[in-house]
This record gives C-alpha cells, sequence and structure tokens, in this order.
C-alpha cells in the first residue's frame, strides 16, 4: 500500500492547486523572501540590533585572520630573503681543513648551493666597494675564508641542526643567519591561524546563538498562527521557510556589515602596518571590498541559516503537533 | 468516512479524556458531538485531525488507521478537514481575505486563483465587503463566519466545528448552524461538537452524548 492509500480518496468537490506544486513552491519563496525583508522595516531595532551584533562578532576572527594571513606574508618574505647563511672560518684554517669542510658542506642535504668567497676575493670586492684599490696589497690579508650557504628551506627544523652544526663546528668563527628569527614568526603565524579558527568557530556559535534568540521572540510571537498552519496542512517545511529566510537574510546582512567593520579597521590602521610590513620589504594586501563582503555574507548566511533551522525544527517539536 | 474503534486517550495525569469510544460517521452524514464541559468533547475531535493520538483503540479516516498513517502525511490528510472553532483561532495582525486565504496558500494555490476562490467563500458567508477589515474590527459574530469561511475555502471533506456558537447570541447561533446544514446539503461530513442542547434539539441530526469521556448513548442511531 503506497502512502498515499492512507488519505481519504479525494471528494470530487475538494479543490486541488490547478498549478504544479513547483510554482507554488517558489511563489512561497518568494513571499517568504519579501516578508523577511519587510521585516527589517516591521522591527528595526530588533532586526538591526541584531544584525549589529552579528558584524561585530564576526569582524574579529575576521581581522584576527586577516592579521595571521599578514603575519603569515611577512614570514615567507622573510624566510626567503634569509635563506642565505654567511659562514665565516678562521683566519687560521689551513687550506686543507677548508677542503674538509666545503666537502662535508657539499653531503648536506638541505643545502641547495654554497658558494666559496677567499680571502683574496674577499679583499678584491672590499677594495671595489671601498674605492681603495691600496688595501689588496695588505699582507697579511686580514679577512677569512667565507662561504654564502643557499638554503633549500629555511625554516625546517633540518635547517635548524645544519645551524646548529655550523655554529659548532671548530672551523667556524662566526654565522650570519636569522633562522631562529623565521621559526618564532612562523611559530606566532601559526599560533594567530589556529587562534583564529578557534574563535571564528566560538564566535559562530555566539552568531548562531544570537541570531537564534531574536528568532526564539519572533517564534514565541508566531506561536499561533504556527499552531494554525499546522492545523490546516501546513508542512513544517513550510512553517519553517519564513524562519530559514529571516535567519538567512540577517545572517547575510550581519556579515556584509562585518566585512565593513574590518575593512574599515584595516583601512584605519593601514599606514602604520604598512610602515611595519615596509621593514621586511612587503606590504599589507587585503582582499577587495567585494570580495570580502562576498565571504563575510556568505559566512554570515550559512551560519543564520543554521541557527534558524536549528531553533525552528526545536520550536516546532516543541509546540507544534506532528 | 470517520470510524472510532474502542479509541481511549488517557493523559499524562492519569485522566482519561477519552474511553472506549466507538462509533462510525459515514461519508456526508452530519453529526453532534454533545455532552458537558470536559464530557470529551474537544478530545475526541482532534483524534480526527491527527492533531493528538489515542492511547489505544483505533481512530480511522476513509478506511484508513490514523495510527498506522506516517506523520509526514498528516498535512495532507488535515488539508481535506476544515475546523471551527470556538475561540477562532484567527490571525489578528492579518485582514480578513489574508485569513480566510491562508489554507488555500499552505495547499499550494497561486495568487489568481487564491483571490477567485477567496472571495467566493467571503460572498457564501456574508463578509464579502468586509475583507479589507483587520479582525479586531469584526463583531464576534463576524469572526465566526470568517473561522467557518476559513474552515470551507479548499471545499474540505469534512468539516469539525468545536463549540461554534459558544459566544453567540441565539438568533446569530442559528444562522451559524444554518451554514453548516447548507454545507452538509452539498456533501460535506460535518462534525459539530456543542453542549447547547436547546439549539441542538432544532437540527434533525443523530447525536453521539459524551459523558465523563465515554459515550452515554447515540440518539437517532445512523
Amino acid at each position: 500500500m503506497s502512502p498515499q492509500d492512507h488519505l481519504p480518496k479525494a471528494n470530487s468537490k475538494m479543490l486541488q492547486p490547478k498549478h504544479g506544486s513547483l510554482t507554488a513552491w517558489q511563489a512561497h519563496h518568494i513571499r517568504c523572501f519579501k516578508d523577511a525583508l519587510w521585516r527589517l522595516v516591521r522591527k528595526p531595532m530588533s532586526a538591526w540590533a541584531t544584525i549589529f551584533a552579528i558584524a561585530v562578532v564576526l569582524a574579529l576572527p575576521g581581522f584576527i585572520m586577516t592579521l595571521a594571513s599578514q603575519i603569515k606574508h611577512i614570514g615567507g618574505v622573510w624566510a626567503s630573503e634569509q635563506g642565505q647563511i654567511n659562514v665565516f672560518l678562521h683566519t687560521q684554517a689551513t687550506p686543507s681543513d677548508i677542503q674538509t669542510f666545503k666537502t662535508w658542506l657539499n653531503e648536506q642535504p638541505q643545502i641547495k648551493s654554497s658558494q666559496e668567497i677567499t680571502p683574496q676575493a674577499g679583499l678584491l670586492e672590499l677594495a671595489n666597494r671601498l674605492q681603495i684599490q691600496q688595501i689588496t696589497t695588505l699582507d697579511p690579508n686580514p679577512l677569512p675564508t667565507v662561504f654564502l650557504i643557499h638554503l633549500k628551506d629555511p625554516s625546517n627544523q633540518a635547517t635548524l641542526t645544519l645551524r646548529q652544526a655550523l655554529s659548532n663546528n671548530p672551523l667556524v668563527a662566526n654565522l650570519s643567519e636569522g633562522g631562529e628569527w623565521i621559526k618564532r614568526l612562523q611559530d606566532i603565524s601559526r599560533f594567530f591561524d589556529h587562534l583564529s579558527w578557534w574563535i571564528l568557530g566560538l564566535f559562530g556559535l555566539t552568531v548562531i546563538f544570537v541570531v537564534g534568540n531574536t528568532l526564539r521572540l519572533e517564534l514565541q510571537e508566531r506561536r499561533e498562527e504556527l499552531l494554525l498552519i499546522g492545523l490546516i496542512g501546513g508542512t513544517r517545511r513550510y512553517m519553517l521557510r519564513p524562519l530559514l529566510y529571516d535567519g538567512a537574510i540577517t545572517g547575510l546582512l550581519g556579515g556584509i556589515l562585518a566585512s565593513v567593520l574590518v575593512f574599515a579597521l584595516l583601512t584605519a590602521l593601514a599606514a602604520p602596518v604598512n610602515q611595519f610590513a615596509a621593514g621586511y620589504g612587503t606590504q599589507i594586501t587585503v582582499l577587495p571590498p567585494i570580495l570580502l563582503s562576498l565571504l563575510f555574507g556568505l559566512i554570515g548566511l550559512v551560519l543564520g541559516w543554521l541557527s534558524a533551522q536549528i531553533m525552528g525544527i526545536n520550536f516546532l517539536r516543541k509546540s507544534v503537533p506532528a | 468516512m470517520i470510524e472510532f474503534d474502542g479509541a481511549s486517550r488517557r493523559f499524562s495525569n492519569g485522566h482519561f479524556g477519552l474511553q472506549d469510544v466507538s462509533f462510525h460517521i459515514p461519508e456526508g452524514r452530519m453529526v453532534f458531538i454533545t455532552g458537558h464541559s470536559g464530557s470529551g468533547k474537544s478530545t475526541l475531535l482532534r483524534l480526527i485531525p491527527a492533531l493528538d493520538h489515542p492511547t489505544s483503540g483505533t481512530v480511522r479516516i476513509g478506511g484508513h488507521d490514523l495510527k498506522k498513517m506516517p506523520a509526514h502525511q498528516y498535512p495532507k490528510l488535515r488539508r481535506q478537514i476544515g475546523v471551527v472553532f470556538q475561540d477562532h483561532h484567527l490571525l489578528p495582525n492579518r485582514r480578513v481575505f489574508d485569513n480566510v486565504a491562508l489554507p488555500l496558500q499552505v495547499s499550494g494555490f497561486l495568487s489568481g486563483d487564491i483571490r477567485r476562490r477567496t472571495e467566493a467563500a467571503l460572498d457564501k458567508v456574508g463578509l464579502l465587503n468586509r475583507q479589507r477589515a483587520r479582525i479586531d474590527e469584526l463583531s464576534g459574530g463576524e469572526q465566526q463566519r470568517v473561522n467557518i469561511a476559513r474552515a470551507l475555502v479548499n471545499r474540505p471533506k469534512i468539516l469539525l466545528a468545536d463549540e461554534p456558537t459558544g459566544n453567540l447570541d441565539p438568533e446569530l447561533s442559528r444562522e451559524i448552524f444554518n451554514q453548516f446544514a447548507q454545507f452538509h446539503a452539498v456533501g460535506v461530513t460535518v462534525v459539530i461538537a456543542s453542549h447547547d442542547l436547546h439549539l441542538l434539539k432544532t437540527y434533525a441530526v443523530p447525536r453521539i452524548v459524551l459523558n465523563q469521556g465515554r459515550i452515554s448513548h447515540i440518539e437517532e442511531a445512523f
């Protein structure tokens, strides 16, 4: 027996819609959408207070995420700049020591390439830079042998171990390197990255509760109407639909407003932040406002819709007979 | 059409709203359910559109056991049942037209059809000229007529009325009952719960008399 067989056979006099259910479904969606927009005018205080609350709640993780991505960016630029270690050997190092050291360097997998600058070449370069040709005749040559090491990945753990090995090598007098700082910066970047996702999660939940609370009040007001709709044959989906539109539109507008706040904040801070970033040969890059609005709007819309879904289903389950 | 077979409804406090009730109302009949307040009339009516379910026994509509009907089929069942309440259950923030049109919107009619059919229903209860009025601008009698127009606007197979004249004066009550009789005359199965014995006796209609949740007797067997 099909489920339809459970129903009383339709009376020939009973009205049935002439149009396809798709047309009616579309018409109801349009009506719900218009009603949700109308609610912004009909109850401006309640609606816009919720929208502003969502905007503030979404703007903070949005701002932190943007900041985290900038730190990552600066870290990347710095890391690529610092992908070179200058190794200064002791001046007492013999040609044989230098050859041994060179062989050892060539065996290290973290090293992309290395270049030896002999004391003579160093002195010549110095003389060229200082425009003093006389110093090329200095005897003895006070400069050490220098190796310029180009690393494969300046930030990975193996490279840090290499740095450690280099500084412990008795032939090495000095190292010019920024690896620890890169590592620290990237740790900070990772921390901000994790933090921003956690904050987004927590604040996303807050959005769900904020929207949910507004919709709960709306549901209480519409309780009689929903009961009546249930009584005259409205499905749960039909009852939920206006609520989903309310939640989604509230979330969407809250998200767009959040993007405006983030953009305004970044614009306001652009000058000092860019000055800082310029020190690392980069500058702050923010998504274009439209893309930022789309992104935040989408997040707000999904959270608003989700909130309406949870709140609506819960309310209907408790208050309206199946 | 409507069949109760040993139906009982026991509430969570242990009280029986309905106890071992059995009867059968054939299609197209008009029946009164009567009894004192608290005798189980409203409980009985709520079982017909599956707004509530018997704790034991069965209720069948059109031969099908409502207990076995999947919950997602209830809306389709309810679209074929018009319900008139004593306290109207009208939406005060909407106009007369919108209140009456609601079942058609829920059933998926388009705006042109909704307008035509709603105006026809309002015309039938004499409120066509009041369609733009707000509900709180209407008298009690007018509100009840809006209630009736809404229950009948999509021509249901079954019309249920729970104390439909509870707050109305005798003349208006008679008018409302006459309207129910007209719908019965065109083939609608009408079940009216009322304790107004004086009014009920003026109609030659079978009466199921309830007392403390049980059927005390059935007058004019059908």
